[in-house]
């Protein structure tokens, strides 16, 4: 795959989300307090045993800093609002340039975000699987031969594998043409929404792949990859 | 225009519906709205999945107690959390969640990565095809000795199939 479209101005950054959850434990939202850190344990010596070091990706305990802190963590879209209002014993861990992010006991036990400049699906989608895999080998993890990963939203069923790609698309939104282009990605298993957590700049969409269950990984970052670069091609004229 | 279910306040939410051809129209003030259990703000797909129009859900999906012995949910904790209690539910309510899963991805049946400790559960035709995956990007990548090994571990188990 060549890097042509990493930074040419219309793909801002490309996010991989993978979740797991652990076989033997309830989902987060029913979990009492003895359960979470229980989780946490399991999850973090998995991390650390499987070769990643404190330096690497760095334990923020939620309750631990400060409301600012915690608010600015969550605008950066580490962790979900539940986590923001009742964050008890949760835990993020962070790699020091901020791009990978693993948070636990949010919605999912545990909730893998890589991101990165422009567009790199592949890249950012192996290094979030290196540490899915990592964690994979050391716990049991809640799979269904038909279902897939099993997530406490089914609508993330199957790869639990969410990728976006956040584009910049000025031209296309003066031009009115952004409501037909979100119908159409539609109708292939991707949407375009406005990016939220922008405040400057509205002209910000990401496109992001809504079909987990029934495709595969390479099948699912290839589609999105290429709408990617015919969204860039159609905002550059 | 005043609320088609309080008749006191203004109506600010209206909603269509046409269900199998037939149109019902209402007019909502935004407690009303809300009492109906359409969400105030930001939606997500797990209030659509579980949401009040979600019509493959009987009655009888409610009426019934049946508790998953893992978490404890019954199918109506599910759909009041938006939620599944833990994995075992997928087991307990299948029939039941089987609808909404099919209306997320349009499939129900997985078609990507197997987490290694699942593998030797599952029947030898998804591992002969998992494996097969595997040997053809052994191949392009020139590791010749792994796709060897996995031709040799695809040829054992095609053949206790075929015993």
């Amino acid at each position: 795959m060549n890097n042509v479209f990493l930074n040419n101005g219309v793909v801002q950054k490309t996010k991989v989300q993978i979740i797991r959850n652990l076989k033997n434990y309830k989902f987060p939202w029913r979990m009492s307090e003895q359960e979470v850190s229980s989780v946490n344990e399991l999850v973090l010596s998995a991390i650390y045993d499987g070769g990643f070091s404190e330096k690497d990706l760095k334990i923020i305990e939620l309750s631990a800093v400060s409301d600012a802190k915690r608010q600015m963590l969550f605008e950066k879209g580490y962790f979900s609002e539940r986590i923001l209002n009742d964050f008890r014993n949760r835990i993020l861990l962070l790699s020091q340039d901020e791009s990978v992010s693993i948070v636990l006991n949010d919605t999912d036990h545990i909730k893998i975000q890589v991101f990165n400049d422009g567009l790199d699906l592949q890249n950012v989608y192996r290094i979030a699987d290196n540490i899915a895999t990592i964690i994979e080998t050391e716990i049991p993890i809640a799979f269904d031969e038909h279902l897939g990963f099993l997530t406490a939203n089914p609508a993330e069923l199957g790869t639990a594998m969410k990728c976006s790609v956040i584009l910049n698309l000025p031209v296309l939104e003066q031009s009115g043409e952004i409501p037909s282009l979100m119908e159409s990605v539609s109708k292939i298993g991707l949407s375009l929404a406005p990016y939220t957590s922008s405040k400057l700049n509205n002209s910000l969409y990401a496109l992001s792949n809504t079909i987990t269950l029934g495709i595969n990984e390479d099948n699912a970052i290839g589609n999105l990859d290429a709408i990617a670069r015919q969204l860039c091609f159609y905002e550059q004229g | 225009m005043k609320c088609d279910y309080c008749k006191i306040n203004d109506a600010n939410t209206h909603i269509k519906t046409v269900i199998n051809g037939t149109v019902s129209e209402v007019d909502l003030c935004p407690e009303c709205a809300a009492k109906q259990h359409f969400p105030k703000g930001k939606l997500n797909l797990s209030d659509f999945l579980f949401g009040p129009f979600n019509t493959q859900q009987s009655e009888s999906d409610f009426s019934d107690e049946t508790r998953c012995n893992t978490c404890g949910a019954t199918f109506s904790d599910i759909v009041s959390g938006g939620m599944v209690g833990c994995p075992q539910c997928y087991n307990v309510f299948y029939a039941k969640l089987a609808p909404t899963v099919k209306k997320a991805h349009g499939r129900t049946r997985h078609y990507g990565k197997i987490p290694l400790s699942s593998a030797p559960r599952l029947n030898s035709q998804t591992r002969i095809e998992t494996l097969k995956k595997r040997m053809k990007t052994a191949v392009e990548t020139e590791n010749f000795e792994l796709a060897a090994k996995l031709r040799d571990t695809i040829k054992q188990l095609e053949g206790t199939e075929n015993e």
